[in-house]
Parts: C-alpha cells; structure tokens; sequence
C-alpha cells in the first residue's frame, strides 16, 4: 500500500450493531484512518454523536476495537462495512466521581446532627458515645479524602462513561450511606463489645489503611505521564513502605480499602457497615481480577509472577 | 413473578446422566404442580359461600406441602444453571424465582393471616398452570417430542396467567401488610434496636420494598411479549440456529 493518494480511500458503510440499519455512509476515508479519526468524521454528520458516545466493532457481535487502530489493520477497507454501537450520552468520569463522594459526605453528616424528623424531637440531646462521634470522622475524613484526590491526583485514563452510571453509582454509595449513618448515629446505639480497646483499635486500622491507600494513589499518579494514557507496570518505591503491597497484588489500593472499612466496621460494630464492607469487597475484588488480566496481558513476561490480584496469595 | 423465559435450551451434548436427572426432576416437578392445581380446584368447588371463596378458606391447608416442596425445588434450576445443565444466566434464574419463594415463606408461611386471602388462589392457579406447561415442556423437549401445541400454550398462556399471578402476589402481600400493621403485631415481625449489632428491622416497610419491585412488571411482561414471537414466528424476527 502506498500510502499517500487519493486511490488509497474507500466507500464506508456504518452499520449499526444492534438492529438493521446504516448509521451513515461516508464516501471517501482513507485506509490509514484511525478509529479515533472516523470517530471525528462521523460527529461531524451526526453531531449527536460526538466521539467519546461511538463503539466500534468488525462484527455485529464482536468487541469494541481501540481507537488507535487503523482501518486497513482491520480489514475493513477490504469490507467496506463498520458496526457502530451507540454507548449512550456520556458524562465526564469527574463528575461522576463529584456526585458520588459529596453525596456520602453530605448524608451522614445529616444524620450526625440527629435530627428530630428521623429519631424523634429528643434525640439531639441524648449523649452519643465516642464510637459514633469517631464515626462520622472517618466517614468524613474518607469521602473529603477522595473528593480531594479526584481533583488533585488521579488522571483518568477514559474521559467520560454512560450517563446511566451516575445512577448506578450515586444509589449505591448514597444508600448504603444512608444506612450506615442511620445506625450509627441511632440514640438507641449500642457501643462496641470490648469497649473502648475495640473502638481504637479499628479506628488504628482504619487509619493505616487509609494512608496505604493515599500512597498507593500517588504512586499511580506519578506512574502516568501528564497528558497521557502510557501503561506502566507498578512497582513499590524506596521511600514509602505502605508501596510495598504492590509485592503481593496488582491492586493494593483496594486492598487498602478494604482495610479501612474493616476498621470502620469494627469500630462501630454495625451490622450494615459490615455488609458495605463485603458489597465493596466484592466489586473491587471484580476490579482488581479485570486490572490484574490487563496488567498479565499489557506486560506477559516482564510482569511480576507473585503479584495476586488484591489478596496476597489467595485472590 | 414468574416465568422463566428462555430456560431451558440445553447444551449441544448433554450426558445420558444429565438427561435423566433432568427428565425425573421435571417429571417430579409436572406431578407436583398438577397435585397442587388439583387440591386448589377440589377445594375452590367445595365453597358454598362467597366469604368462604373471597378468604379461600382452607386452602392453604390443602396445598401447604406441595406447595413449599415444589417452590423451594425450583432454586435447582440456579445450580442446574451455574453448572451447565441447562443453557440460561443462574443470576437471572434466581431473580426469576426469588418473588415466589418470598411469597410462600415470607408472607404467607411468616404471617399466617395472609393464608386467607383470595390472593393465594390466584396466585396458585396462576402458577401451578405455568408449571405445569413450562416443566411438562422442558420434559418432552429433552427427547424433541414436545407437541407444537404445548409450545404454542407455553409461549401464549403466560398473557393472562402472568398479570393474574402477580395481581395475586400483590393482594396477598398487601392483605399481609394490613395484619402486621398495628405497632403491637408489627414489632414481632421486626428487629428492634437495641441490639449488639446495631441493626433494626421493620418488616412492614420491607414489604413495601417488596411492593415497589413490582414496578417491574410491565418490562418483564413485554420482554415476554418479545420472546413469544420470536419462538411462535421465527420467520417475522431474525433467529439465529
């Protein structure tokens, strides 16, 4: 293939995936184009669908092919006919990540305040006991954590996601709040078994996992060029030993994480707290799995045969 | 809500084991709701009342056993799924199946004034017509002999089984709502704070969750809708084998 002439471009049929129907035609694309590039040239004619709302794929049922690949590497200037899946109005990933964390911030501390259309006129007055109080600090503390961190340290390898996810996202992390917070701050509130030894020590565990999960944010930060999407194997670094997980798992963010709401949970000694624990446990463990296969795939060899996904040596 | 569209294509090759656990367990299954329909109509027929009819008195009573074996066997069909015996999502089997095994232990068995109630009746009709078709279905097709009438009843039936079932479903957890009311009676079906683990309970409020799922309805029963045509017509919709 020579490259450069106009005999190099072809008629392109934009099929839609699902269903019958051609979403558009365009008449002369070139065979070096990217996907990105006939993302462009696609919103150009149809403006509802900008390019980050486009899924590509060569057959109907096949996956979504990456945008830096050309069209000829797809054999789809031999074809002539493209799948087109409409992913749905998108929405920026900061946003999302905004919505979900203020929300928890914002409802615990409601009802923190005890107020009286949920516990009853009295209940402000009633004496809470320092497992609740330290309660909604660590509440407070995780969410402002992360609400800082989206705006300060991740970087977002995609910029957007379906608008259906803010949904999603906001109804789990806004309702468990609520159910949380209901308990815990409840004037019928029962404090923790072994007092206040089981109150410090969860809040001690809380705390470390916490940092463990601030240094491994960080350390990712810095893994990632600005202003790129560049894949990076992790690896710990010589100052900061909460780093040295990355050992064990591909994930010990989540790790971490799942730390701190063991903590939570056992220093409140709330049956929800526990279970939001185990709902978490369960989706970032999904996540880490699809981050650790990525990570197996992206690097094969060169990538660390110990690593687990987010339990040293079990999962 | 119910029924369990789709279930059951099986594998390419099943084993001769495999076809013959599946055949005793819907054999089984056909009996059983066959029994519970006759025990219903037995006892409906015996009302000479309309308070007899509109309580359904005694009928819990007559269909009790059955009702709860055959009910609670269907969470088979998740394991027959997640082991591949029969070709159909497990997570989606249960979601299918978790309604009714809620109705049957967590209303009518948990708060025994929901027993009477016209609610029930419909409900059973409803289901144990389903069951029958579906599971004498899935026996036949083991072997490819099932009539083409039983597939035209199974794929038809459901346009008004399915609406009078659920309509059931409803008024029996609702007539259960209106017993555990009172905040006497309600505090015995709930958990009360205090307590250790700092969880509280209220059944009654868990009921109108129940409720709300209900809402529901209408997609599932369209989505059968779409189902229906594409096994009675394939040739109106694309069919893929």
């Amino acid at each position: 293939m020579s490259g450069k002439t106009q005999g190099n471009t072809f008629r392109l049929e934009v099929l839609k995936a699902r269903g019958n129907g051609v979403v558009t035609t365009i008449e002369n694309i070139s065979a070096n184009a990217t996907i990105a590039d006939l993302k462009k040239q696609v919103a150009q004619k149809k403006p509802k669908l900008y390019p980050d709302r486009q899924s590509y794929r060569n057959e109907p049922t096949g996956k979504s092919v990456k945008d830096t690949q050309k069209l000829s590497e797809l054999n789809v200037d031999k074809t002539g006919k493209i799948y087109f899946k409409d992913l749905g109005p998108q929405i920026g990933w900061s946003t999302v990540f905004m919505a979900e964390y203020a929300g928890p911030l914002v409802i615990y501390l409601l009802f923190y305040i005890r107020p009286s259309i949920i516990y009853g006129s009295s209940a402000s007055s009633k004496p809470m006991h320092l497992a609740a109080h330290l309660g909604a600090a660590c509440w407070t503390f995780h969410y402002a954590k992360r609400i800082l961190e989206t705006i300060f340290v991740h970087r977002f390898s995609h910029s957007t996601m379906p608008i259906f996810n803010l949904f999603k996202n906001c109804g789990y992390y806004w309702g468990f709040t609520a159910m949380v917070a209901y308990f815990v701050n409840h004037p019928k509130y029962t404090p923790p078994l072994f007092g206040s030894a089981q109150v410090f020590l969860g809040l001690a565990i809380f705390l470390i996992n916490e940092l463990g999960n601030l240094s491994i944010h960080l350390l990712l930060r810095n893994l990632r060029p600005p202003g790129t999407t560049e894949r990076r194997i992790p690896y710990p670094n010589k100052t900061n030993p909460f780093t040295n997980l990355f050992h064990f798992v591909s994930c010990p963010n989540y790790t971490y994480e799942v730390g701190s709401w063991l903590g939570f949970s056992l220093m409140t000694q709330t049956l929800t707290a526990f279970l939001f624990t185990i709902a978490g446990t369960v989706q970032m463990t999904v996540w880490a799995k699809q981050k650790h296969r990525a990570y197996k795939k992206d690097f094969a060899d060169k990538y660390p045969k110990q690593r687990k996904s987010i339990i040293p040596f079990i999962i | 809500m119910d029924p369990r569209k789709q279930s059951s294509t099986r594998k390419q090759s099943p084993s001769q084991l495999t076809t013959a656990y599946l055949l005793i367990y819907n054999s089984v299954l056909t009996i059983g709701w066959t029994l519970i329909l006759f025990e219903t109509i037995k006892r409906v027929i015996s009302y000479n009342s309309f308070g007899d009819f509109w309580e359904c008195y005694g009928l819990w009573n007559a269909i009790e056993l059955p009702l709860k074996i055959c009910q609670t066997a269907a969470f088979l069909e998740v394991f027959h799924a997640m082991f591949g015996l029969v070709r159909s999502n497990p997570m989606i089997v249960l979601i299918q199946i978790i309604s009714r095994v809620f109705l049957v232990w967590g209303v009518a068995n948990y708060i025994p004034h929901a027993q009477h109630s016209i609610g029930i009746l419909l409900a059973v009709t409803a289901w144990s017509i389903t069951e029958i078709i579906r599971y004498g279905y899935y026996a036949l097709n083991l072997f490819q002999t099932s009539p083409q009438l039983l597939t035209w009843c199974r794929y038809s039936f459901f346009i008004v089984l399915y609406p009078l079932g659920v309509t059931g479903e409803l008024v029996t957890i609702i007539k259960a709502m209106r017993t555990i009311y009172p905040e006497s009676v309600r505090n015995r079906y709930s958990i009360l704070l205090p307590n250790k683990l700092n969880f509280g309970f209220d059944y009654f409020y868990f009921l109108v969750v129940v409720l709300l799922a209900y809402t529901y309805f209408p997609t599932m029963y369209k989505h059968m809708f779409t189902q229906r045509a594409k096994t009675l017509n394939p040739s109106s919709s694309k069919k893929v084998n």
